[in-house]
C-alpha cells in the first residue's frame, strides 16, 4: 500500500530568478523612475495667459466750455 | 487659517498612509480569498503591505528633490507628464495624474505576493491587483473631481 503525499506545495513553490531577469528588471525601474524624473525637471510651466482688448481711443469729447460764478443755491 | 490647514496636512499624511496600509491589507485579504481561493490570513497580508510599503521611502526620496524644484506637491511619476495641466481635469484625468510608477511597482509586488501567498498563478494575482487599483482610481478620481469642482 503506497501512501501519496496532498501537503500542498511550499510557499513560493520553490521557483528563484536568476541574476539576468532580476537585472532586466532592475534597469527597467531605474530607467523608468530616472526618465520619468527628468520628464518632471524639464516639464515647462504654460506661462499664464490673460485676455487682452486693444484700447482705442473714441470720438467723445467731453469740453467745459463755459467759465463763471459758483452761486449758492440757497442761502441759510 | 493657512497655519491650521497646513498642521492638518502635516499631521494626516502619515497617519492616513499608516491607516491605508490596513485598509489595503483588508482588501488584498478579499482578493486573496475570494477571487484567488486562497487559505491566507490577514496577518500574513498586512506583513506582506508592510514590506511593499517601504517603496513610499524610495517614492518620498525621489520626489521630494522634484517637489522642491518645482515648488508644487501635485508632482506625480506617471502619464499625467505628458499631459497640460488643464487636460488632468475631470474625473478621468484626475485618474490619470493619480497614476504613478512607484504605486505600479507596489501592485506588481502585491501581485507577487498573492501568488506566494495563496500559490496560484501570478496572472490572475495581476490581474486581480490592477482591477483594485482600477477601482481605487475611479473612487479616488472622483473624490479629487468632486472637491476640485466645489472648492
Amino acid at each position: 500500500m503506497t501512501q501519496t503525499s496532498t501537503s500542498p506545495p511550499p510557499l513560493g513553490g520553490g521557483r528563484k530568478l536568476g541574476w539576468k531577469p532580476k537585472l532586466l528588471i532592475f534597469l527597467l525601474l531605474a530607467g523608468s523612475i530616472g526618465g520619468l524624473s527628468w520628464v518632471a525637471l524639464k516639464k515647462e510651466e504654460p506661462a499664464e495667459t490673460f485676455a487682452v482688448l486693444a484700447v482705442k481711443r473714441g470720438n467723445l469729447v467731453d469740453k467745459l466750455g463755459d467759465t463763471g460764478t459758483i452761486e449758492l443755491v440757497r442761502t441759510v | 487659517m493657512e497655519g491650521i490647514t497646513s498642521a492638518t496636512t502635516l499631521v494626516m499624511t502619515p497617519v492616513s498612509v499608516f491607516v491605508m496600509v490596513f485598509v489595503i491589507s483588508g482588501l488584498v485579504l478579499l482578493v486573496g480569498r475570494f477571487i484567488m481561493g486562497g487559505e491566507l490570513t490577514y496577518g500574513q497580508v498586512l506583513a506582506c503591505e508592510g514590506y511593499i510599503s517601504l517603496i513610499l521611502v524610495l517614492q518620498a526620496v525621489v520626489l521630494t528633490p522634484i517637489r522642491i524644484a518645482k515648488e508644487s506637491v501635485l508632482i506625480m511619476l506617471g502619464p499625467g507628464l505628458f499631459f497640460n495641466n488643464d487636460a488632468l481635469t475631470g474625473v478621468t484625468g484626475r485618474m490619470l495624474a493619480m497614476v504613478d510608477i512607484f504605486v505600479l511597482w507596489q501592485v506588481v509586488l502585491g501581485a507577487v505576493a498573492l501568488t506566494v501567498l495563496t500559490r496560484g498563478s501570478f496572472g490572475k494575482a495581476l490581474g486581480s491587483m490592477v482591477g483594485l487599483w482600477v477601482v481605487f482610481l475611479v473612487i479616488f478620481g472622483a473624490i479629487n473631481n468632486f472637491m476640485g469642482a466645489g472648492g
